[in-house]
C-alpha cells in the first residue's frame, strides 16, 4: 500500500484547518472542536462559527516512535496536544534534545515547520516545541 | 431495538488456513482452503451455498473477488469493508439474511494477504491532512500506554512488565496451535529486552502481520441439527460506529476505548449476559497490541477500570485461569490477516465450544465472546460476537 501523493503546500494555504488553525466553536452550547466538525459534537447543533486556535497547550499523552512513517527519521515523538480553551491536536514534538524530556502534562507551543519531504515536495506543518512553566 | 439475533442462526461448519507468512500462496488459495475445509465439516459444498459476504481491507476489491476464487456460479456476493471488524461484519450481515428467512446457507468469509502488500507493519490510515500527519499503528496505540501508566501510577517498568505478561500468555497459547504464526514461547525477559518500537512498546508488544482466510458457513437455528448434532448458535452480533470524539474532545482519556465498551454492553443486554467474567467460558479480543488487550478487559468489564495489573498477575486470562483470553494466541500469535482475524477468533470458540481445541481445550465451554477493534483508539469502530452451545 503507498501513501497517496502529498498536494503542493499552495493548495493547502486555502484549507482553513492546516495552516491558518481555524476550529469551530458552538453557539448554542460553547463546545469547541478542531478538526472541525459539521455538527457539534456535543449537542447536535449545526448552528457553528469559526473559532481561531491559540497555538498554545498541554502533551495529554504521547509516544516515541522509532519505526516512523516512510521519509520520517526515527525517533518522532508524536503528541497528542489539548489546546489551551478545547480541541485537540495530533502532531509531532521538535527541538527537544531528548524524547524524554516530552511528560504527560509538558506545556508546549506551535510552530510552523518543514514536516518532511515526499517525492520532491516540502510538506509544511505544526509542531510542538516546549515552554518554560509559568 | 426491535429484533435479537440470539438462538436464530447457528453455525455449522468452519475453516481457518494456517496464518504466517505464506509467499506460497495467493488470496484465492486462502480463500479456497479455507472454505473447502469448512465445506467437509458441515457436509455441504459450492451448489448448497445461496449467497455470500466477504470482509477484507486490501485483499478483495468487490464481492466478484470472492465468487471468482471460489467459482461460484451467479449468486449474491457482497464485500464487507469494515477496518478490523470486516470478518464479524460479514458474519453479522450473513445471520441477518439467514435471519430474515431469505436464504438457508450462505457463507461468511475473511482474508487478507497482507504480506504481498509491502508491508511490515500497519500504517496509519487515516492521514487526512497535516493536521493527523504521522501515525503509525503502533504509535497510535503506544500513546495510548502512556497514559495508562500514567494515570493508574504505574511506572514505565511496571507498565511494561505488566504488558509484557500479556505477550508471554499469549505466545504460551499460540505455542499449542499448529494453524498459528508465531510458535515460540517468551519470557517477560525477552520482552522487555526487546528493541523498542513505539516507546513504551516493543517488538513483542505488537502482533504479527500475516496472511490467512477463514470462513463460517451459518444456516437458521432451525435447521442446524440437519448437518451436526454440535451447532454453534450465535448470541450476539454487535458493531459501535463512533463519532471519533477522542480526536476533537479534551473528555477522551486514551486508557479506555468507548466503542469496545458500548459494543460489548449492546452485545451483553442482547445475549442476556449480566455478569459477563462469571458467564463466558473464554474470549478471543483484538490484542493488537498488548496495552489493547489490557484495556479491553476493562472495557469488556472483566476486570475493574485501572485493575486488569491485578488480574494478569493473578493469571485469571491464562489458558488454565478463570476466564482464558486469546486460546489460540490471539492476533498477536495467530497473527492478524485483517478481514480473517475477526472470524479466525469465532473459529476458535467453535471448536472449543464443540471440544475439538486439542491442546488447548478448555474444560466445558459453554459461551465465547469475540471482539474486533477497528481504525484506533480514540476513533475506533468495534464489533462484539457471542457465541455458545
Ligand atoms: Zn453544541
Amino acid at each position: 500500500m503507498t501513501q497517496p501523493a502529498p498536494a503542493s503546500p499552495l493548495f493547502w494555504r486555502f484549507n482553513p484547518e492546516v495552516y491558518r488553525l481555524i476550529g469551530i466553536k458552538c453557539k448554542d452550547c460553547g463546545h469547541i472542536s478542531y478538526p472541525r466538525t459539521k455538527i457539534c459534537h456535543e449537542c447536535g447543533s449545526l448552528n457553528l462559527e469559526e473559532y481561531k486556535l491559540p497555538k498554545k497547550g498541554t502533551v495529554h499523552t504521547y509516544c516515541v516512535n522509532w519505526t516512523p512513517p516512510p521519509t520520517f527519521e526515527p525517533p518522532i515523538t508524536p503528541v497528542i496536544i489539548d489546546l489551551e480553551g478545547g480541541g485537540r491536536y495530533q502532531g509531532l514534538m521538535t527541538e527537544t534534545s531528548t524524547p524524554e524530556d516530552v511528560k504527560v502534562g509538558s506545556k508546549v507551543e506551535m510552530v510552523l515547520r518543514k514536516v518532511t519531504t515526499d517525492r520532491g515536495l516540502n510538506v509544511y506543518g505544526y509542531k510542538f516545541r516546549l515552554v518554560e512553566e509559568e | 431495538m426491535a429484533g435479537s439475533i440470539k438462538d436464530r442462526v447457528a453455525i455449522i461448519g468452519m475453516g481457518c488456513t494456517r496464518f504466517g507468512e505464506l509467499w506460497d500462496k495467493g488470496p484465492t488459495d486462502l480463500v479456497v482452503d479455507a472454505v473447502e475445509e469448512a465445506y467437509a465439516d458441515a457436509g455441504v459444498g459450492a451448489k448448497d451455498i445461496e449467497a455470500l459476504w466477504g470482509g477484507s481491507i486490501f485483499t478483495a476489491h468487490g464481492g466478484r473477488f470472492f465468487t471468482e476464487a471460489l467459482r461460484m456460479q451467479y449468486i449474491p456476493a457482497t464485500h464487507v469493508v469494515n477496518a478490523c471488524a470486516s470478518g464479524q461484519d460479514a458474519i453479522r450481515n450473513a445471520a441477518y439474511a439467514v435471519a430474515a428467512g431469505i436464504y438457508d446457507i450462505v457463507l461468511a468469509i475473511g482474508v487478507e494477504k497482507l504480506k504481498d502488500e509491502g508491508m511490515s507493519g500497519l500504517p496509519g490510515m487515516d492521514n487526512r491532512t497535516h493536521t493527523h500527519a504521522v501515525a503509525t499503528m503502533p504509535g497510535m496505540f503506544a500513546i495510548m500506554a502512556t497514559k495508562y501508566f500514567h494515570r493508574y501510577g504505574l511506572s514505565p517498568e511496571e507498565g511494561k512488565t505488566m504488558l509484557a505478561r500479556i505477550s508471554v500468555k499469549s505466545h504460551a497459547n499460540g505455542s499449542l496451535n499448529p494453524k498459528a504464526h508465531l510458535r515460540n514461547v517468551l519470557t517477560v525477559e525477552k520482552v522487555l529486552n526487546a528493541p523498542i518500537i513505539a516507546w513504551p512498546l516493543g517488538l513483542f508488544d505488537c502482533c504479527s502481520v500475516s496472511d490467512g482466510g477463514a470462513v463460517a458457513i451459518l444456516t437458521s437455528a432451525d435447521r442446524a441439527k440437519e448437518f451436526r448434532k454440535d451447532p454453534v448458535y450465535i448470541k450476539a452480533l454487535q458493531i459501535c460506529g463512533t463519532p471519533s470524539s477522542g480526536r476533537i474532545t479534551s473528555e477522551y482519556d486514551y486508557t479506555h476505548v468507548e466503542e469496545s465498551y458500548r459494543a460489548g454492553l449492546a452485545a451483553y443486554k442482547e445475549a442476556g449476559v449480566t455478569d459477563p467474567r462469571r458467564e463466558l467460558s473464554m474470549a478471543e479480543v483484538h490484542d493488537c497490541f498488548s496495552i489493547t488487550e489490557a484495556v479491553t478487559m476493562e472495557d469488556l468489564q472483566f476486570s475493574p477500570r485501572g485493575k486488569v495489573k491485578d488480574d494478569i498477575d493473578a493469571g485469571t486470562f491464562e489458558l488454565s485461569g478463570e476466564l482464558p483470553v486469546q486460546p489460540d494466541g490471539g492476533l498477536k500469535c495467530f497473527g492478524h490477516p485483517i478481514g480473517a482475524s475477526g472470524i479466525r477468533m469465532v473459529y476458535e470458540l467453535y471448536l472449543q465450544l464443540q471440544g475439538r481445541a486439542d491442546k488447548r481445550q478448555i474444560k466445558d465451554p459453554k459461551l465465547g465472546l469475540a471482539h474486533s477493534l477497528g481504525h484506533e483508539p480514540y476513533a475506533a469502530l468495534c464489533s462484539v460476537c457471542i457465541v455458545g452451545l
